[in-house]
C-alpha cells in the first residue's frame, strides 16, 4: 500500500479553466453559468462556516461572482480559478461575519482537541496481551463506495456540514474541492501542520459517521 | 528495520499517523514503523481503505443545482455589467 492519493490538477481541468476565462473575459453568459452551477453550492457551503445565517452566505456568493466578472481582465492567472474564485469569497464571507459579529474560524488559534481520533474503547487495554491493537475493527457493514456516492450522497453531506468550521473548511476546500495543500493553507492563511491536523480529525469523523451510518443501516446498532 | 529500540508500532499510534503519511509528512523512521506496520496489520489496511473511501465520496460532495432566484440574479448582474462595460 502506498501513501499518497492523486488530487488537484490534470492538463484537461487547465484545458477547461483556461476556455472558462477566456469565455468570462469574451461576456460569454454561457461560461459564466457554467462557473456559477459548478461552484454554487460549495461556495455557499464554505461562506456558510463563516456567516450566522444562510441568506448572508448566499450574498457573499452573489457578491463574489460579481467581483469576478469585475476583475476577470485582471486575473493573471498564478493560482487556478478555482483558488481565486474561493479567495474572493472568502473575504466577502469574512466582511458578512463580522458585521454579523460572528466569530470567524481562523481568528482564534486553531484548536488542538485533545478527543482521540478513534475511541480509544475500541482497542484492547493495557493489561490485555494485544494492548493497543484493535479489539473492535473497522466495521463491515462500512458503506460500499457506489452506495457512498449514491444513495448516501445527503448523508456525506450533512456528516460534513456538522464538522467543527475549522474542520469542515479544510476538508471541504481538500476533499471536496480536491485543492492541493498549499493551496488551502495559502487560503486560511494556516500552516501546513495545523491543515494536516485539521483534515486528520475531520476526515477521521467523517469514517466514524459512516461507519456508524453503516451499522444502523444493518440492524447492528439502534 | 531488524533491530528496534522501542516496541513495534501499535495499531492505536497507527491511527494518529494515517494522514502525516497520506500526506508524505512523516520522517524516513516513523514512515518505516507504519509502513511495518501496514505490512503485518490486515484490520490497519481496513481502516486506511474506508478512509480513502471515504476521502472519495466526498469529491464533489457540496455540489448543488443553485436555486432559480440565485441564477436569475447573477445571471441579470451578469448581463447589466456586460452592457455597462462592453
Amino acid at each position: 500500500m502506498d501513501a499518497g492519493a492523486a488530487t488537484g490538477r490534470g492538463p484537461a481541468a487547465d484545458e477547461h479553466e483556461a476556455k472558462l476565462v477566456a469565455g468570462l473575459r469574451a461576456g460569454d453568459e454561457q461560461a459564466f453559468c457554467d462557473l456559477f452551477d459548478r461552484y454554487y453550492g460549495s461556495l455557499v457551503s464554505v461562506a456558510r462556516r463563516y456567516t450566522a445565517t444562510r441568506e448572508a452566505a448566499e450574498d457573499a456568493v452573489q457578491e463574489t461572482f460579481t467581483a469576478v466578472v469585475d476583475g476577470i481582465d485582471r486575473f493573471e492567472g498564478r493560482s487556478s480559478l478555482k483558488t481565486w474564485l474561493f479567495r474572493i469569497l472568502i473575504n466577502r464571507a469574512i466582511t458578512r461575519g463580522e458585521k454579523e459579529s460572528r466569530t470567524q474560524p481562523f481568528s482564534a488559534v486553531v484548536r488542538s482537541e485533545d478527543d482521540p481520533i478513534v475511541d480509544p474503547d475500541r482497542f484492547y487495554g493495557t493489561e490485555h496481551r494485544w494492548a493497543g491493537f484493535w479489539s473492535a475493527p473497522p466495521s463491515a457493514n462500512f458503506p460500499e463506495e457506489r452506495v457512498l456516492g449514491g444513495e448516501l450522497r445527503e448523508v456525506v453531506r450533512s456528516i460534513v456540514a456538522d464538522l467543527p468550521p475549522q474542520q469542515g473548511l479544510v476538508l471541504s476546500l481538500r476533499d471536496v474541492e480536491g485543492m492541493d495543500s498549499d493551496e488551502v493553507c495559502e487560503l486560511l492563511g494556516i500552516s501546513e501542520g495545523n491543515q494536516r491536523v485539521l483534515l486528520h480529525r475531520a476526515r477521521a469523523k467523517c469514517r466514524t459517521a459512516l461507519e456508524r451510518h453503516g451499522d444502523l443501516l444493518s440492524g447492528v446498532i439502534r | 528495520m531488524s533491530e528496534h529500540t522501542t516496541p513495534p508500532m501499535r495499531c492505536i499510534e497507527f491511527v494518529d499517523y494515517v494522514t502525516d503519511w497520506e500526506e508524505g509528512a512523516l520522517g524516513d523512521e516513523i514512515r518505516a514503523e507504519v509502513e511495518e506496520h501496514l505490512a503485518f496489520c490486515t484490520t490497519c489496511i481496513a481502516y486506511v481503505h474506508q478512509l480513502r473511501a471515504t476521502v472519495s465520496s466526498l469529491r464533489g460532495a457540496l455540489d448543488e443545482a443553485p436555486p432559480a432566484r440565485a441564477r436569475e440574479a447573477a445571471l441579470a448582474s451578469f448581463r447589466a455589467r456586460r452592457r455597462g462595460e462592453r
